[in-house]
Parts: structure tokens; C-alpha cells; sequence
């Protein structure tokens, strides 16, 4: 339980420094208007990872390093490919969100299958 | 299990958890902020100022087009009108020689009387006969005759004079002595075309007809009463 209180402050206190820094006016104009197709990829990178995470956990194979790596390598790694792409005319982000999305579900059918598993477990363990 | 480990789940958690929620703040106010409009808006914002820009190059064009046309029949009216003043001149030129209008000029008159006293035997010697007017007819036209009257009965192309019992008709109108022939056109030449020796004039002057012949330097010719009506006669295109 306290990691999850950790993980819920650390989250307000990201959304709080977030709203209130707001880097968003630093930013040259035009990567300013491309901000939030990189930003949203970056969030589908860590969403990914995030489930990922839950999954190894679940599955006893969990990492920090590995987490913590993935997390952040893809995260950037999305953003450069998309701003990449837009250097090159190419919908970079489209590929990124189809290979991240696809993940996504992979990762939440595999967590959906162990979750029911286990709550089958817990229903006829004690009848 | 190391202590390192005991340390590496809460920090990888709130690292994690931090940055996710500074993302998502970003992203809120990057998505937010007027000055970042989406960029689906803004590339569909630039499709359309480019199909703008598009349509009015067309229309430009169609400016170019229409006004290039629009000179061109300008400059198609100019050529119709000098052609039309050409066909109106035409138009009028024919009109004399069809005998439509009233015209004057130079020219002659001749009076024709028959013979006062008509020459013992042959009475009909001495009247003028339709055959002696459609001579003198015939030769003021071959001295450049543009315009000839009978009595006030313009004589175009088809004019038909004759006798009708002891009258003359002329246009289908019966003219009676004296006759008076109004012709514009050179004065000498058309007498001398009259008088020449062992012309008209003299033939009619010997069976006792008088005539005489006046020039003038402006003579009125009438128009044409009634203009026949064409019935048969089709141009050949």
C-alpha cells in the first residue's frame, strides 16, 4: 500500500509542476504546434511501459532497470521518430501509435488472462 | 534481497508516476494553449488555403481568358462595323441602282412630243412609239446613265416599256405625250449619245417627232413607286 501512495503523489506532483512550469512557451513556435502529437506519443510510450511493468510483476519476471529503461528510451525514442518524420514528411507517429497500441492491448489482454486467473483462483481456493 | 533492491521499486514508481503526470500536464496545457492550435486542424487549415490559393490562380486565369474574349469581340465589333459601313455604303449604292431612292445630279432632260403635223400617209410615223423611247433608254445607259425616269417613272432593270393599244406604259403605268425623259449622269455624253448622227434623235426629228434635250447641272430622278414583288427568282448560294 505504500507504494501505491508513493505513486499517487509522485503523479499530482508531476501534474502539478507540469501545469504550472508549462514549458510549453520555451518551445520555438512550430515544434510548439507539433508539441502535442509528440507529447501524446511519449504518453503512449509510457503508458506502454507502464502496463508492461504490471505485467512483469505479475508474471515475477519484473525489473526496475528494465522498466525504467523502456520506459524512458521509448518514450524519447517515439517523440525523435515523430519529430523525425516531420522532418522527412513521414507519419512516423502513425507507426509509433499502431506499434504502441498494438502492445497496449497485448499487455492488457496478457494482465486481463492473469487477473482472471488468479480471481478464479481466490473464488475456489476456499470453497 | 540487497538493499538496493529494496529501494529500486519505489524509486522506479515514482519516477515514473512523476513523469507521467508531468507529461500529461503538458500535453493538457499544450493542447489548451490558443497558440498551438491541433495539428490536424492546422494541416486541414492548410489544405484548404492551399485549395484557396488554388481557385483563385483558376479564376485569375479565367479573368485572363474572359478579358482576352472580351477584347477580341471588342475588336470583332470594330472590323463589324467598318464592315457594316461598307455593306451600308453598298446598300446604298444599290438602292440608286435598283432605283429605291429619290436621287439627283447632273444631267438631262428630253422632251418628246409627237409630230404636229404627222407626215401624209403614214400617220403612225409621227407618234412616238414605245420602241423609240426603250432606244433612247437604251442608249443614255450605254453613255453611263446612273438614273433614268419616264414621266416620273423611275426605269430600273425591270422596267418593261411598252405599247398598250395607242398608250405607253412604263412600270406598268401609262404615261402619255409629252414624254420627258430625266437621266443623271454626264450631261455631254449622255446628248451626244442622243444626238449623234444617225442616232435615235435624229431618226425620231426626221419622221417630225420633236425633241428636245436639256442639260442641267442638277436634275432630280424619283424613286421607284412600287417595288415588284420576287416570286421565282432564288440566289444561288
Amino acid at each position: 500500500m505504500g507504494l501505491l501512495w508513493l505513486g499517487s503523489v509522485a503523479l499530482l506532483v508531476g501534474l502539478l509542476v507540469g501545469f504550472v512550469l508549462a514549458p510549453v512557451q520555451w518551445l520555438p513556435p512550430a515544434f510548439q504546434s507539433r508539441l502535442p502529437t509528440y507529447l501524446g506519443l511519449a504518453l503512449l510510450a509510457a503508458l506502454d511501459a507502464t502496463l508492461g511493468a504490471w505485467r512483469a510483476r505479475l508474471e515475477g519476471t519484473f525489473d526496475s532497470g528494465v522498466l525504467l529503461s523502456g520506459f524512458f528510451v521509448n518514450m524519447i525514442a517515439a517523440a525523435s521518430l515523430a519529430y523525425v518524420g516531420d522532418w522527412l514528411n513521414m507519419d512516423f507517429a502513425l507507426a509509433a501509435s499502431v506499434a504502441f497500441g498494438t502492445r497496449i492491448f497485448n499487455n492488457l489482454a496478457i494482465l486481463r488472462r492473469i487477473l482472471l486467473q488468479r480471481w478464479r483462483q481466490r473464488v475456489t481456493q476456499p470453497g | 534481497m540487497r538493499l538496493a533492491d529494496r529501494w529500486e521499486q519505489p524509486f522506479a514508481i515514482v519516477v515514473i508516476c512523476f513523469t507521467l503526470g508531468f507529461l500529461i500536464a503538458v500535453q493538457v496545457r499544450a493542447l489548451n494553449s490558443s497558440q498551438a492550435p491541433p495539428t490536424r486542424r492546422v494541416s486541414v487549415l492548410i489544405d484548404r488555403l492551399a485549395s484557396a490559393q488554388e481557385e483563385i490562380r483558376h479564376l485569375r486565369q479565367e479573368v485572363d481568358r474572359l478579358r482576352a474574349q472580351l477584347s477580341g469581340y471588342e475588336k470583332a465589333m470594330a472590323e463589324g462595323k467598318t464592315a457594316t459601313e461598307r455593306l451600308m455604303g453598298e446598300l446604298h449604292r444599290l438602292r440608286i441602282l435598283a432605283g429605291l431612292t429619290k436621287v439627283r445630279g447632273p444631267g438631262i432632260i428630253v422632251r418628246v412630243t409627237d409630230a404636229p403635223k404627222p407626215p401624209p400617209g403614214i400617220p403612225a410615223e409621227g407618234i412616238v412609239h414605245d420602241i423609240d423611247l426603250l432606244t433612247m433608254v437604251n442608249e443614255l445607259r450605254n453613255a453611263g446613265a446612273e438614273a433614268i425616269a419616264i414621266n416620273d417613272q423611275r426605269v430600273v432593270a425591270t422596267t418593261a416599256i411598252r405599247c398598250v393599244g395607242t398608250l405607253i406604259t412604263v412600270n406598268g403605268v401609262t404615261i402619255s405625250p409629252p414624254y420627258e425623259i430625266v437621266a443623271i449622269g454626264d450631261p455631254d455624253k449622255l446628248t451626244k449619245a442622243l444626238t449623234m448622227p444617225g442616232g435615235i434623235v435624229d431618226g425620231l426629228r426626221q419622221m417630225g417627232i420633236v425633241v428636245h434635250i436639256t442639260r442641267y447641272s442638277d436634275v432630280i430622278v424619283p424613286s421607284l413607286g412600287v417595288t415588284p414583288p420576287l416570286q421565282f427568282a432564288r440566289p444561288i448560294e
